[in-house]
């Protein structure tokens, strides 16, 4: 769902999930077709299998860009020029609800984690923000990383629900030189992320 | 159990105490039982009248009780179920049933790690003797525990050390607030043959602990 509210920005997301941001006005927002296109769609049979088996599956997923040239041939870059906002909904399996963190958020978009243990270089940039919104906790946190197919920067917030079964994010970034020459932009998009649902 | 139920079933059966409780931290003699409360750390919980409670101010005292813990509690309550005990007898495999209340901070680490697992090793570090060789069987399957913003976990474990009679079973009911920066924890146990003859009475105080913090602050 995209609904134009104001004249500078647009509002991104979906009120059954209970989740928005802003973007400014002139970026893109890609809809169901072309988030199909790239692979990010949500999957509903996949997601019913993934709930029968009780793994985590995405529920809702929205991107936004300053530009289409984020898409590179067919391919999502998230590495380049283009400062782009990816958000998702996840739904946690019984594994991931019983270990979930507030650390373990930093995660959830990109595996973080995995690329540290595979020897490449991932850095926090500036402090963690400890985010606490009724029901909802969360963190804000930005990060540099090199991944297996370049290097990006990207500040990231995310929510959590009392039942730790349900999360929602959202990360914004691009290349390292696209972050910090884009870090107002970023830093309001990601103010702007609202979560609505489950906050009691 | 479903947290829905028993926290509803908590509420009536603490409906008839509350009117009884005073300011700080209390302790009612009732026909029914002692009532422990703290007004400041929003907790409540009932043992039997027949139990022995000591209270903050006599916990000061007791060497072996803070040597218990790595870092001081906000609140502690021990009750033990015989009138000749030490607080320092918590913890142990004693053939009579006690329960202990703790309120305490989490770190900035515990605060980052901490998970709905996590929870069960914050007064009584279960991963750690799993790692160091004992035998840790859950009793029961864990439940997940939700009120508002405040989140938690009952679990139930017995953990056997390298001699039998080290053995230890325990009911352990523990909620965090949405900051993740506060448990609330209630542990009642004993020996495991003590534990199961006991069964009723630790399920009965374990259903009786209620914390009242809204976990927001928002």
């Amino acid at each position: 769902m995209l609904a134009g509210c104001s004249t500078s920005v647009n509002y991104v997301g979906t009120s059954s999930q209970g989740v928005f941001f802003k973007v400014p006005k002139t970026w893109d927002v890609f809809d169901a077709t072309a988030l199909k296109s790239l692979g990010l769609a949500v999957n509903a049979s996949a997601n019913t299998q993934a709930a029968d088996s009780g793994t985590s599956y995405t529920v809702y997923t929205s991107l936004a860009a300053s530009s289409h040239r984020v898409v590179v041939k067919g391919s999502l870059n998230l590495f380049g020029a283009t400062p782009w906002a990816l958000a998702n909904v996840v739904s946690f399996g019984p594994s991931d609800q019983s270990s979930m963190s507030l650390e373990g958020l930093n995660d959830l978009l990109f595996p973080l984690d995995t690329w540290q243990q595979d020897g490449l270089s991932v850095q926090q940039i500036g402090p963690t923000t400890l985010l606490v919104k009724g029901a909802l906790r969360g963190s804000r946190v930005a990060f540099e990383a090199e991944t297996p197919s370049g290097v990006l920067a990207f500040e990231q917030v995310a929510f959590i629900n009392s039942p730790t079964d349900k999360a929602w994010d959202l990360a914004v970034g691009c290349s390292l030189t696209c972050f910090h020459a884009h870090r107002r932009v970023i830093d309001g998009i990601v103010k702007s992320f609202t979560v609505t649902a489950s906050r009691s | 159990m479903a947290p829905g139920r028993a926290l509803t079933g908590r509420r009536s059966r603490l409906l008839g105490v509350v009117a009884a409780l005073v300011l700080g931290t209390a302790l009612t003699a009732c026909s029914d039982g002692h009532v422990v409360s703290s007004e400041s750390q929003q907790l409540y919980l009932k043992v039997p009248s027949t139990w022995t409670v000591f209270g903050e101010h006599e916990l000061s005292k007791d060497g072996a009780f803070g040597s218990l813990f790595s870092s001081a509690p906000i609140f502690a309550t021990i009750a033990l179920g015989t009138k000749h005990a030490r607080p320092g007898d918590a913890f142990t495999p004693t053939g009579y049933p006690w329960a202990i209340v703790v309120v305490r901070p989490l770190s900035a680490t515990e605060q980052s790690q901490m998970s709905l697992n996590g929870l069960r090793d914050v007064l009584f570090n279960v991963d750690t003797l799993q790692t160091e060789g004992a035998n840790v069987e859950s009793l029961t399957t864990p439940s997940l525990l939700v009120k508002g913003s405040l989140h938690g976990t009952l679990v139930a474990y017995e953990v056997q050390g390298s001699e039998a009679s080290s053995a230890l079973a325990y009911e352990q009911e523990t909620w965090v607030n949405s900051a993740t920066n506060k448990v609330w924890v209630l542990m009642a146990g004993c020996s495991p043959s003590c534990f199961q003859a006991q069964q009723p009475v630790i399920s009965r105080i374990v259903q009786s602990f209620l914390v009242t913090d809204r976990g927001s602050n928002d």
